[in-house]
């Protein structure tokens, strides 16, 4: 278990990361975030797309796992058999 | 006089004098040869300055150009800076061996003909398998026999393409060429082999985690990008490497997530890094080959920085699956900051070399009108920030307390991490002086403010899904199939399958072979007797030569048919 100490610094840390995660948001409101694209021109889309983009290849490798894992030992199983 | 000598050459004496020279003589190797490589390297004038006739070719042995340039000065600082690093663990051998492979990429920096690159090319394939090999671990022996087969494959396949041109077209010259016929892809295969691409890509990831943590430090540096200088010389704007690019990029991001081995995660992101180069040479134009060549360099120093920090923990733990590590910050200060600092820069965090050097693939990319093309190098800039960014700094250093205390990192080890932290902070900071040592002339402004937003709410957002996602990425000691389970598992069992029955075949002719000797004897030699034949079961001289006559005439047949 945690102590007091670990937690509050934890805490601390997310309260900043939440700081800085804000102030790129409101920043775009005096200096527009700027993509090539016509599609992409709306506020916060960096934020939003580098979320989802993560979210979504994050699952997909779980999923991909699901498929793909092996133990460690499965090319040396084939080797002793 | 240094200036006469090809660059290649210096380092490739340098590299017999680390093998040969005894006791601690053989460091002034690790020193001097690259520092006179270098030297070497920019006394060559652009154009071709040493050439050589061979049959009815002559050869270009020397031709330099600024990509050649620039890609040979990334190869002898990364020697130079590796043996720093190097010099107190590594074996001697394995330094050599290092040195030549370098060298090797030198030479094909500057080859300025496709006779000459060949030798080169293989060059890096032999000392490289050797320094896969001077990991020293079974494990280590077995990768490297698979690396060996890979590249010797790979080499035959560029060999065929170069020999197809060479014939049909009547040229060697190193020019751009159209992948349209069955010379130019047997030459475009044998070159994406050595950049990691599909569907062999599995090499990377097999070979380098295998050899000593030194021994991934200097891999990481030159099959792939050498690769990618070949490509920018070969087969700039062929559509097809945009598709294979974006495919190396996405496969990098997803099997470094499922990975749990620290520097199988690295050389995952090598695939996803050289992806983005490759993507660049497909879109072919100035700003993408500027791209493309500043990527590499780039790449090759934040890379290194990467292995560097990761081979100092396993140095000092003995351990590399991530489930085993956590919390070194505490007493590993020094490599933690040059880990973490690689990390931002592999992430193209503003203010680090992968930030000025990425982005011009997007621009040209941009520029070119190919929104889908920008939107997945969007995607991947996230991803990569996702599983080498966040993921190497946080399972090794921070995580959780693995009760782990090792030393930080000793002091030629912390001078050549602290070097290259300069460099990408350098690159970074103050791009200007860098890119006017590019191919082409370029004003890129990587700092417009709008952009410099939009990349820091992409990559701070993946780090919030990364923190938040934490608990689906929970590391297992598992390993991840790839392509190469068609060669490691499915064809070793063909192949035995194949040798059990060919045994059998064996068996049953053992059976019939001395009454099928005798009865063809018979054939050859009427006069003798049924006796004599039994008697012995070896064929004589008459009946081995109406063999040999036999099939030659069979061989005859088919060749004139």
């Amino acid at each position: 278990m945690q102590d007091n100490n670990t937690q509050r610094v934890i805490h601390r840390a997310w309260f900043i990361f939440a700081v800085i995660l804000v102030t790129t948001l409101i920043v775009e409101w005096f200096v527009p975030g700027k993509t090539p694209f016509e599609s992409s021109h709306w506020w916060s889309f960096g934020a939003v797309f580098g979320f989802f983009s993560c979210f979504v290849m994050v699952v997909f490798a779980k999923l991909l796992g699901f498929v793909l894992k092996r133990s460690e030992d499965y090319y040396q199983e084939a080797q002793d058999d | 006089m240094i200036e006469l000598l090809p660059p290649a050459l210096i380092l490739l004496t340098s590299a017999l004098w680390i093998a040969l020279v005894p006791n601690v003589w053989h460091r002034l190797g690790l020193f001097f040869g690259p520092v006179l490589t270098l030297y070497a390297i920019w006394m060559v004038p652009d154009g071709v300055s040493l050439t050589a006739p061979f049959l009815d070719y002559q050869l270009e042995l020397i031709e330099a150009s600024p990509e050649r340039r620039l890609f040979a000065t990334i190869f002898a600082i990364m020697a130079g800076v590796g043996g720093l690093y190097a010099f107190n663990h590594a074996r001697r051998l394995e330094l050599a061996s290092a040195f030549a492979y370098a060298s090797g990429a030198i030479g094909v920096c500057f080859a300025g003909d496709l006779i000459t690159l060949f030798p080169f090319w293989e060059l890096m394939a032999l000392f490289s398998t050797l320094v896969v090999w001077f990991g020293g671990t079974p494990g280590a022996r077995a990768a490297c026999v698979r690396y060996a087969i890979v590249h010797l494959l790979g080499g035959v396949i560029l060999k065929v393409g170069i020999e197809g041109v060479v014939v049909h077209t009547g040229s060697i010259d190193i020019q751009p060429l159209q992948a349209n016929n069955f010379d130019t892809y047997m030459m475009l295969a044998g070159i994406l082999i050595n950049a990691a691409a599909p569907p062999v890509s599995a090499w990377l990831s097999d070979a380098y985690p295998e050899a000593s943590p030194s021994g991934s430090l200097f891999l990481s540096a030159f099959t792939t990008k050498t690769a990618i200088l070949v490509l920018i010389l070969l087969f700039p704007g062929t559509e097809l490497l945009i598709y294979v690019g974006m495919f190396m990029i996405l496969y990098g991001i997803i099997w470094a997530l499922l990975e749990n081995n620290v520097r199988r995660i690295l050389a995952f992101s090598i695939v996803n890094q050289v992806g983005f180069m490759v993507v660049a040479v497909g879109i072919g134009t100035p700003m993408a080959l500027n791209g493309a060549t500043a990527h590499a360099f780039a790449h090759i120093i934040y890379k290194a920085l990467l292995f560097m920090s990761a081979g100092v923990v396993i140095y000092h733990t003995g351990k590399e699956k991530c489930n085993e590590l956590g919390g070194l910050y505490r007493t590993m200060p020094i490599t933690a900051i040059c880990g973490i600092v690689g990390a931002l820069a592999i992430s193209s965090f503003p203010l680090t070399s992968g930030f000025t050097t990425k982005t011009m693939i997007s621009e040209a990319a941009s520029m070119e009108g190919l929104e889908f093309v920008w939107y997945v190098l969007a995607a991947a800039s996230a991803g990569v920030f996702l599983h080498a960014g966040i993921k190497f700094p946080w399972y090794v250093f921070f995580q959780k307390d693995s009760g782990l205390r090792p030393k930080d990192a000793p002091w030629n080890m912390s001078l050549a991490m602290l070097f290259f932290v300069a460099m990408c902070f350098l690159i970074g900071i103050v791009p200007a002086p860098f890119y006017e040592l590019l191919p082409y002339p370029t004003d890129f402004n990587a700092y417009k403010p709008g952009k410099v937003v939009f990349y820091c709410q992409l990559l701070l957002f993946s780090s919030l899904a990364f923190f938040l996602l934490l608990p689906l990425m929970k590391r297992t000691n598992t390993l991840t199939l790839d392509t190469d389970w068609l060669w490691r598992r499915l064809g070793k069992s063909l192949a035995i399958s194949s040798l059990n029955a060919l045994g059998k075949v064996n068996t049953a002719f053992t059976r019939v072979s001395p009454l099928l000797t005798s009865r063809v004897a018979q054939w050859a030699n009427p006069s003798s007797t049924d006796q004599e034949q039994q008697g012995s079961l070896s064929w004589s001289i008459g009946t081995t030569a109406a063999w040999i006559m036999a099939l030659l005439i069979l061989y005859l047949g088919f060749y004139y048919w």
